[in-house]
């Protein structure tokens, strides 16, 4: 069926969305700047493979590519995953972690969406999913640089939606809200999880593989008339005003 | 389903039943309905005018009964009318709202009602474009589908700590005859606006739909998703036909 390559598919919503695209019998591969997490994710799955990525690494993206476009002729989606946040405040926040933080987030996904395209541009066919966050709809606190790259990516996939769309190749983004995954278990203290979790009305955060299934979806043919979307995946929470409190105990799985 | 025998609203009803769903049909169109549901078995409906007292209830009370009971409603009704704002008559202005968010409003009541009670399930409802961005002539149309949009989310609030999950489609301009028939000798135009310069067809408006009321989508609330080829969040093409 169809060869799909995911950024950042060794941990959290990557990893989860490399094991559903494999089950939908889709050819995977799984790059990551964490080589050897790729390969665990791989090594379960018979029609995924590992390859090492540093989005922050021009020469990395380009090599990546070079090789995925002698092994296949074509692609038909690609998920970009790479994402890192950042716990500093505004007023403390350091030049060299803006720089980080907006390289991974936004500069990665211009350069491998870039390289992705070209290959759905020339076979008239494609689906790109990039990863957005509540983030960018509304600012929470100590996360600047994050939220800033998020929104930036929407409106970059979205012109990207824009000016690839005659060419057959769609783009979307689906915004997770609060999730489970490594990076958020690393940012989030018991505080910020609480205070999170009063603001969401299906009460509890996502697991992984629920973002995954918006991801799937997205990249396969029954999303065909769907681009230039962010379709929110967050249990109500950017919809929801700053009056609902959800009650403790409410969330269901 | 409601507007089933519409051009959207079959599309679902089809594919629905392919994957194996009951599915409780409903449209004012009772011929079109009858044969939408003498084709596809596992099908029941009831020919209704939601619009009317009485209509929602009864459709719903019906729907409850054929089916056994409900995981789903999926709402595709509404009336539209090009008319200039300084023109519209108040008469005209409270048919559009009545049919198109009030209608909206009573059958998810009745539905939402079923669905809190066994703390599961999904209500759906088409949306337009033109209830985020409207074109000229919009106003009473516009102003019910930006109203459906707040319904739906204020829904998703109210509904989420029964276990219930309410989400918005916005279809495209999609191959229907409603569609060819309203937009007449702007179909071109239509299509080059869309990101994907073509209209939809019905069945992809169905695949999002089924995808929404599935249980993959069950962290998905209050959400409003454009099925639509680009069309609502496109900006200026250089070759834009004017």
């Amino acid at each position: 069926m169809r060869r799909v390559v995911v950024v950042g598919g060794a941990s959290g919503i990557g990893a989860a969305a490399v094991v559903r695209l494999a089950a939908r019998g889709c050819d995977v591969v799984v790059a990551d700047v964490d080589y050897a997490g790729a390969q665990q994710v791989a090594a379960k799955l018979t029609t995924v493979r590992a390859m090492p990525l540093d989005v922050m690494e021009h020469a990395s993206v380009n090599s990546c590519f070079d090789e995925l476009e002698q092994r296949w002729s074509t692609l038909d989606g690609l998920v970009y995953c790479a994402g890192i946040g950042s716990s500093q405040s505004f007023l403390d926040l350091e030049r060299r972690e803006w720089d980080r933080v907006l390289t991974v987030n936004l500069t990665g996904a211009f350069l491998c969406c870039q390289r992705a395209a070209r290959m759905m541009a020339a076979a008239r066919s494609g689906s790109i999913v990039a990863l957005s966050s509540v983030a960018a709809q509304r600012p929470s606190s100590i996360n600047s640089p994050y939220a800033a790259s998020k929104a930036a990516l929407e409106n970059l996939v979205m012109n990207l939606a824009m000016e690839l769309g005659p060419l057959g190749v769609r783009a979307n983004l689906v915004a997770p809200g609060a999730t489970n995954t490594p990076l958020v278990q690393k940012l989030h203290t018991s505080e910020r999880r609480a205070a999170f979790t009063r603001r969401i009305p299906l009460g509890r955060y996502a697991d992984p593989d629920e973002i995954a299934a918006a991801v799937s979806f997205l990249i396969s043919d029954d999303a065909s008339f769907i681009t230039g979307q962010v379709f929110l995946v967050d249990g109500g929470m950017s919809a929801a005003n700053v009056l609902t409190e959800v009650p403790p105990g409410s969330g269901r799985h | 389903m409601t507007g089933a025998a519409g051009g959207i609203g079959t599309a679902v009803v089809r594919r629905l039943t392919a994957e194996g769903a009951a599915v409780f049909a409903t449209d004012i169109a009772a011929d079109a309905l009858r044969v939408l549901i003498e084709q596809l078995p596992g099908t029941a409906g009831l020919a209704a005018d939601l619009a009317r007292p009485g209509g929602c209830a009864a459709v719903v009370a019906a729907a409850i009964r054929g089916l056994g009971g409900l995981h789903g409603l999926v709402h595709c009704v509404a009336i539209g009318k090009q008319i200039p704002i300084l023109d519209c008559p108040l008469e005209l202005w409270n048919q559009i709202l009545a049919v198109n968010l009030t209608t909206t409003f009573e059958i998810c009541q009745l539905v939402g009602r079923r669905l809190a009670e066994q703390g599961d399930g999904v209500l759906i409802a088409l949306g337009s474009g033109a209830g985020i961005r409207p074109n000229a002539g919009n106003a009473p149309y516009g102003a019910s589908k930006a109203g459906l949009i707040g319904l739906m989310r204020a829904a998703a609030m109210d509904l989420a700590p029964r276990g219930v999950r309410a989400n918005v489609i916005i279809p495209g301009p999609t191959d229907t005859p409603l569609m060819r028939g309203m937009a007449g000798k702007s179909v071109p135009a239509l299509r080059a606006r869309t990101m994907l310069n073509r209209l939809g067809r019905p069945e992809e408006i169905a695949a999002a739909i089924v995808f929404l009321l599935s249980d993959e989508a069950r962290y998905v609330t209050g959400a409003v998703l454009g099925v639509d080829g680009g069309f609502s969040n496109a900006g200026v093409r250089l070759t834009d036909p004017g």
